[in-house]
């Protein structure tokens, strides 16, 4: 991996390309427009180099040895990548693009393309990559409070998610109020929040399933 | 009736040592049966040996018999006619006809007749020669039937036959061949050389350089051209025949036309099918350089456009930077004009029509073989096909899966021959696995040293370029898989594998 990092905060452009003459030319392309281009000869390397918690934009080539630029995708798709892919490729055709466009991607270029649709392409996304990745950044941290929490303790909680008072949760799990009480506490003080609203209010707002993860 | 004299010749034949009385010698010897009338009477005056040793009379036996007592008792041979006859003679000098002569035992002798007046020393005569024609009679009554054979033969017979004379006129054919040769029946066949084209060995050529070549058989073709309906092809023989002291020809033809325009069918199919192979072949050619192209482009614009930003960012009163602008600028244009050229390429050939078919790739392969034996033979490298035993059937460009078993077999031949030691042995193997029909073309070459469907045009070292690169698109094109590795041992092996065709879906 070649490190041209200009900026420190803005979102970097990871490019994806077996052709070594494109990555440079789109890593000079982006210096020129402030955004650093970090860039890998294929899939692989990218998966074990690349930080999914940095904000960034993906270029990737459709055709690669190795792994494809779709079976790239699907990959990222299955880690809840949150980066925008932009795909561009030499072969492409409507019905590949079209494949792109239903997984995820937000573009499609074909080469030979203007670099300056390239560039306005990926500024577009540097824009929304940070809320993205902010949004992304948030719903794993609730994910993960959740994760601390014992099976019973989700049972208290998807109860409270769908508001019912503390006597119905006990009744329906066969316990005392008082213990559902305790669980109440357990569970603000392993998800560390100010109240139980503010978590029922996380796990709504990014959609974190309650079951079992195991 | 004015007999002249006979002329006083003088006798030259005294020098000779002949004296008269020998003619009667001749007479009297000669196979010839002679009888001699008065020509008056028209009795007999006298026979020789030969006519006596027939009519089984002696000549005093015969000289008072009336023609009755000689002749058939047909109503022909009445005795009135013979009389006719030798009147005739007496009148006109000469006169034939043909007599029934009866022996003393009552046989009946076919004859033809002479009588010819002659001047005796005793007066007019009629002088009748005649020979036994029985022989004659049964072997021109055999050529008949012989003749009314051949006849109906030739009516009936669909074989065509024609004798023809030394300048090609048609002197005798049989109704087939008369049709085939568009000739009404009861017109002049005329000559052969307009009514039909004659080739030998598909030269054209005139009918006396096909007499040439007949030395005594030799083969030759005929086209008869027809204006409503398909030409005729004839096919067959032409031998000079021997009893024709060599003025005459005989020729045999078969009606060939299906099988003629068969052939052309096919031929025209051949080309149709190469023309597709080609045709397409060059549109993946086309975008396999697009594609080549496309890279190389984008990364010279996205240069330029970099450099472009570079000199926005440098004031503008410096002439350098200036003249390096405008400069870049025109690079751009010129990158930009290649780029379209290639889109418009890729639109074009883009919307090329696919032939696909369900087909069975081991048939695919055998029809390739051909063509894969013929180059390997030469440079001695062994041919071995293994094929499944159950038909796989893929759906595929058929022509274009052919193509690619092609180039991946003489990409292995040239590694081969090239090669100065071990042994040069070529394997093709069908099999079917996992929902795939796959073809492998294993090599007992040094093997690859680098995988060439990985890597990009312009690095692939000659000859193993374009050819793979095109198998590859169209093996991809039709959601199949093509792949290259070295074995482990030594040699290579490349392969492709197609969907097989499912059930239902063929």
């Amino acid at each position: 991996m070649i490190e041209s990092r200009g900026a420190e905060l803005s979102p970097v452009v990871h490019i994806i390309d077996d052709d070594e003459a494109l990555r440079s030319s789109l890593v000079f392309l982006l210096q020129t427009v402030g955004i650093a281009g970090l860039h890998y000869p294929d899939a692989r390397s990218f998966l074990d180099e690349f930080d999914p918690t940095e904000p960034a934009v993906v270029i990737v080539d459709v055709r690669m040895p190795g792994m494809s630029g779709f079976e790239l995708q699907e990959e990222l798709v299955r880690r809840r990548y949150p980066g925008p892919l932009i795909f561009c490729s030499a072969h492409g055709d409507v019905s590949m693009s079209v494949r792109a466009m239903q997984h995820g991607a937000v573009d499609f270029l074909m080469k030979p393309y203007d670099p300056q649709d390239l560039l306005d392409s990926v500024q577009r996304q540097v824009n929304i990559a940070g809320p993205a990745f902010a949004v992304e950044r948030s719903r794993a941290e609730v994910a993960q409070k959740v994760a601390r929490l014992t099976p019973r303790e989700r049972e208290v909680l998807s109860g409270v998610i769908a508001g019912l008072p503390s006597q119905v949760i006990a009744t329906t799990l066969g316990v005392s109020v008082k213990t559902v009480d305790v669980h109440r506490a357990n569970i603000r003080g392993k998800t560390d929040v100010e109240s139980l609203g503010v978590l029922v209010r996380d796990v709504l707002l990014h959609a974190i399933s309650l079951d079992d993860p195991s | 009736m004015s007999e002249p004299a006979p002329a006083q010749h003088p006798t030259p034949l005294e020098s000779d040592g002949l004296v008269s009385s020998d003619f009667f010698f001749l007479w009297d010897a000669t196979p010839m049966c002679v009888l001699l009338h008065d020509a008056e009477t028209k009795e007999i005056i006298w026979a020789n040996a030969a006519a006596s040793r027939m009519l089984e009379f002696s000549i005093t036996e015969l000289k008072p018999l009336k023609a009755s007592d000689m002749s058939s008792p047909a109503r022909q041979y009445d005795r009135a006619i013979g009389l006719a006859w030798l009147q005739d003679a007496v009148e006109n000098g000469h006169s034939s006809i043909e007599w029934h002569y009866r022996s003393r035992s009552g046989r009946v002798i076919p004859t033809e007749a002479i009588a010819t007046r002659v001047r005796l020393s005793r007066g007019l005569a009629v002088m009748v020669q005649f020979r036994d024609i029985q022989r004659e009679l049964s072997v021109q009554r055999q050529l008949d039937i012989t003749n009314s054979y051949v006849s109906a033969i030739g009516h009936h017979a669909s074989v065509n036959i024609l004798v023809l004379d030394a300048h090609g006129a048609v002197e005798y054919a049989t109704d087939a061949a008369l049709m085939s040769l568009c000739i009404g029946p009861g017109r002049d066949p005329g000559r052969l050389a307009d009514r039909a084209e004659i080739y030998q060995a598909d030269v054209r050529m005139t009918w006396e350089e096909l007499c040439q070549s007949a030395q005594p058989v030799s083969r030759v073709r005929l086209l008869v051209r027809r204006s409503e309906s398909e030409d005729v092809w004839l096919e067959g023989t032409v031998e000079r025949l021997e009893e024709h002291a060599g003025d005459g020809y005989l020729v045999v033809l078969q009606d060939v036309s299906d099988r003629v325009h068969a052939d052309a069918h096919r031929a025209r199919e051949g080309y149709r099918e190469n023309y597709l192979a080609r045709y397409t072949a060059m549109g993946d050619m086309a975008m396999t350089i697009a594609h080549e192209l496309g890279q190389p482009l984008s990364a010279a614009s996205n240069y330029l456009r970099g450099v472009t930003a570079h000199l926005d960012g440098v004031s503008n009163e410096t002439p350098v930077a200036e003249e390096v602008r405008s400069a870049v600028g025109f690079a751009r244009r010129q990158i930009d004009r290649a780029a379209s050229v290639v889109t418009s390429v890729r639109s074009y050939v883009g919307h090329q029509e696919q032939d696909a078919q369900a087909a069975d790739l081991r048939a695919i392969v055998e029809e390739s073989s051909y063509f894969v034996r013929l180059r390997a033979r030469p440079v001695e490298v062994d041919v071995e096909l293994v094929l499944a035993d159950d038909p796989i059937m893929v759906c595929c460009e058929r022509v274009l899966i052919g193509q690619v078993i092609l180039n991946l077999c003489f990409n292995a031949i040239e590694e081969l021959a090239g090669q100065e030691h071990g042994p040069r042995r070529l394997r093709v193997q069908v099999e079917a696995s996992a929902g795939v029909g796959v073809v492998t073309v294993t090599d007992s070459g040094s093997g690859i040293a680098f995988d060439p469907f990985q890597q990009s045009f312009a690095s692939r070292p000659r000859g193993s370029g374009i050819g793979l690169i095109l198998s590859q698109r169209i093996v991809t094109r039709q959601q199949g898989r093509i792949w290259a590795k070295r074995l482990p041992e030594h040699g290579s092996e490349f392969g492709f594998a197609l969907p097989l065709v499912t059930e239902g879906r063929g």
